[in-house]
């Protein structure tokens, strides 16, 4: 082995290393900017999931005002014929016919004003069901599901900060190409290289792998 | 140094450069550890901008929880505690005005349309029926704790940001000295001789330098979550917002012992101790909150107050003055200010600091309007209360026993300034508020009583409840000065403090010639009853208050 082919070899292996490196350093940031956009897309996610929570929020308090409204008209029209029911006189009984109409009025009106299959046989409305149905008619198909957003910005940053390690690799790499400068036996130097070639390869494989999400 | 020293010297010199211009492959070796290096830091800086994302994320994730949370709670107990207990109430005026028209069926009716609300609400079951605190309760059970437990992770997550951004940042510039100790090194292996000599000294230096530095920054620790003391944190708020005070002190304790640097826990428990009138410990606890990172200027609020309430008024002269050169329109800080500089007995200092916060509560006034907004409520109350802490310095004077603040010896010059400067901040926010332009009116023989059922006034100091709906207050003046359709308006205080439900603003143009009387009607309806205790009432003549609020009582 001569030294001109040892020194051509290692200047392969530094080529090597450096390419490696280059190309780890490349794809960190690609994924460092996937990892942004996976968090803008995180934040858009929860300020659309909190801006339907509080509209519905609003939507359910406008219903159950209405709903209060209808259950207080119709809770008085009963009394005013309960009252019509109870009374033997017949001018009582007409006074209080006339008055439950006139109770059952708002009641009218407010029927209209919030959605009656909540309305439970118990009397109560169901607001969490009525939450959800508005949350769901405002959301749409948007994307709301932002810990599956946050969870990929997560793997992007575990992949990041294991392919920065991968860099550490390279540099050491160089360094031992860079010890043929002080060997002079073209043998020894031929194998460093052959182990810088390789291991850059390694690298490179490893940082395949690492981006493509296999541990 | 003599020649012969020199000439060592040199020589040793010579043989350095010697050793330095046939050390290349050194050289490269050495370029090659210091890209390691580079690496290694640049590996760290890589961890650190993760952490960075990482918890700016998390930032904003709480920012937004909490928003959401609150609104959203918020929308909800505002439909339970205002609008269902709003007709609760109407419920229980028409129970009782059945009941007093003897009506006994219809009173029990409306406990059946009671029992339907009840299905509407959970404010109208129990455990909120019949609680004196079911609204705090209410909202603590929808909302409130999650909302303040996402606050908390808020605060907590926002200096874990700026920490890991600050270390992230410096790794930056630590790759670029890095960066230029490599071009150093290179410029070093086609060099020779002493500007070999110089780039590599350099190179070292800067090396060293990046080292020791890189070093710092890792081992600077870095602010940590607890979630142990939030959670503690987050109950004893809890507890405080429904007056649980004991139990809200003992959580704050846990939450600090956990985490002797939460601030806001110290800021929150110095409100306990001074609600319990503990001050030493709200001083303390305020101080506390300060050194570990509190930074509202509300601590300077209480810290004042508080030394006022201890007597300490020299204390929180140098405690006020402090929060003024923070803000200097501070509207409570002026009027703390003020009230410090009246209980020193130096009126005329008072009333040149009167004259300020008078002229900044216009420049403000004129500020918002000019903006096209209007002040808020709280604009309004913060002047009625600043008014009443200057009064009650006058108090402490006069009946000391009627105080929150310790007996007090004044200068009957000072007690006279104190009553035009309580006059003149109450007549500003009226006029203000009201959007008066000033009139001129004097009154003279102003007296408070009732008018009975021949419309004659009779002068009162004591009025049973039952009566003040049919046999109205009024005020009997000769007045002076008078312009036509002058506004009138009565505050009505109860044990010093203003109900603004009972306020009577109107037109006045009954302008009579000598004495007059303006009855003051108090819109409460047939059923409620004012409670009975010691009130005053105030009148304002075109936005200048007329003498001082003349004191009246209920009795049952």
């Amino acid at each position: 082995m001569s030294d001109t082919i040892a020194k051509i070899w290692v200047a392969v292996a530094l080529m090597c290393a450096a390419a490696g490196g280059a190309y780890t350093a490349w794809r960190m940031s690609v994924i460092d900017d996937a990892m942004g956009d996976a968090i803008n897309d995180g934040i858009h996610a929860m300020i659309t999931d909190a801006s339907a929570r509080i509209r519905a929020a609003n939507d359910v308090s406008d219903h159950l005002r209405a709903y209060t409204d209808y259950v207080i008209a119709t809770n008085t029209r009963d009394i005013s014929l309960l009252q019509a029911d109870e009374s033997s006189d017949p001018e009582v009984q007409a006074m209080y016919i006339e008055q439950s109409e006139a109770d059952a009025l708002p009641a009218n009106v407010a029927k209209t004003e919030f959605p009656q299959r909540f309305v439970k046989r118990t009397g109560e409305f169901n607001r969490t069901a009525d939450a959800r149905a508005v949350y769901a008619s405002i959301v749409g198909k948007r994307n709301v599901n932002v810990t599956a957003v946050y969870a990929e910005s997560q793997q992007s940053r575990d992949k990041t900060s294991l392919l920065v390690v991968l860099l550490v690799g390279y540099a050491l790499v160089i360094l031992l190409v860079s010890l043929t400068e002080l060997i002079e036996i073209p043998k020894a130097n031929f194998v460093l290289a052959l182990i810088g070639i390789i291991v850059s390869g390694a690298l490179v494989a490893w940082t395949v792998v690492i981006e493509a999400g296999v541990r | 140094m003599d020649s012969r020293d020199r000439s060592r010297g040199a020589l040793i010199m010579q043989k350095i450069i010697e050793r330095l211009n046939g050390s290349n492959a050194a050289i490269g070796i050495t370029i090659a550890i210091i890209t390691i290096y580079a690496a290694v830091i640049g590996m760290l800086q890589m961890q650190a901008s993760n952490l960075n994302t990482q918890y700016r994320a998390d930032t904003q994730r709480y920012a937004i929880a909490a928003m959401q949370i609150r609104s959203v709670g918020e929308t909800q107990a505002t439909f339970d505690t205002g609008y269902i207990q709003r007709m609760n109430e109407l419920l229980d005026q028409q129970e009782a005005l059945a009941v007093s028209q003897e009506d006994g069926s219809v009173a029990g009716k409306i406990d059946a349309l009671r029992d339907a609300l009840a299905m509407v609400s959970p404010m109208l079951q129990p455990p909120y029926v019949d609680n004196d605190n079911a609204d705090a309760q209410y909202e603590v059970d929808t909302y409130l704790k999650d909302a303040i437990r996402a606050e908390q992770y808020l605060a907590a997550s926002a200096p874990l940001d700026a920490a890991w951004d600050s270390k992230a940042n410096t790794y930056v510039v630590h790759l670029t000295l890095l960066a230029v100790v490599l071009a150093l090194l290179g410029l070093g292996v086609v060099m020779v001789d002493v500007p070999r000599l110089m780039v590599l000294t350099m190179a070292v230096g800067l090396t060293l330098v990046t080292l020791a530095w890189s070093v710092q920054t890792y081992v600077t620790p870095v602010p940590t979550i607890n979630d142990a003391a939030i959670t503690a944190y987050t109950e004893a708020y809890a507890q405080a917002y429904v007056g649980n005070n004991d139990e809200a002190l003992t959580k704050y304790d846990e939450a600090i012992r956990l985490n002797p640097d939460y601030a806001n826990a110290y800021y929150e428990r110095a409100w306990i101790f001074y609600a319990q009138s503990k001050y030493p410990e709200t001083l303390q606890d305020l101080a506390s909150a300060r050194r570990t990172g509190f930074d509202e200027t509300s601590i300077d609020n209480l810290e004042g107050y508080v030394m006022m309430l201890q007597g300490n008024y020299a204390e929180a002269q140098i405690a006020t003055n402090a929060w003024l050169k923070r803000e200097p329109d501070n509207l409570v800080a002026l009027g703390q200010h003020a009230a410090i500089q009246y209980a020193l007995d130096t009126p005329e200092a008072a009333d040149a600091t009167v004259a300020t916060l008078v002229a900044t509560v216009q420049r403000l006034v004129q500020q918002i309007r000019t903006d096209g907004n209007e002040p808020d409520e709280d604009f309004w109350y913060t002047l009625a209360d600043v008014a009443d802490i200057i009064a009650d310095v006058q108090v402490a004077a006069l009946n000391a026993e009627a105080s929150d603040f310790p007996p007090l010896t004044l200068t009957d010059a000072t007690v006279t300034a104190i009553d035009a400067a309580v006059a003149q901040i109450r007549s500003t926010a009226i006029t203000l508020e009201y959007n008066v332009q000033p009139g001129a009116v004097t009154t003279n023989n102003l007296s408070l009583g009732v008018v009975g059922d021949d419309d004659t006034f009779v002068a009162q100091d004591a009025i049973a409840s039952a009566d003040i709906a049919v046999t109205p207050l009024a005020f009997s003046f000769e007045a002076a000065n008078t312009m036509p359709d002058a506004q009138v308006i009565v505050r009505i205080y109860m044990d010093g403090v203003e109900d603004t439900t009972l306020r009577y603003v109107t037109t006045w143009d009954d302008r009579g010639d000598g004495m007059v009387v303006l009855p003051i009607p108090i819109d409460i309806g047939p059923l409620y009853e004012l409670q009975a205790g010691s009130y005053a009432a105030e009148l304002y003549i075109d936005g200048v208050v007329q003498g001082n609020a003349i004191p009246f009582s209920i009795t049952e």
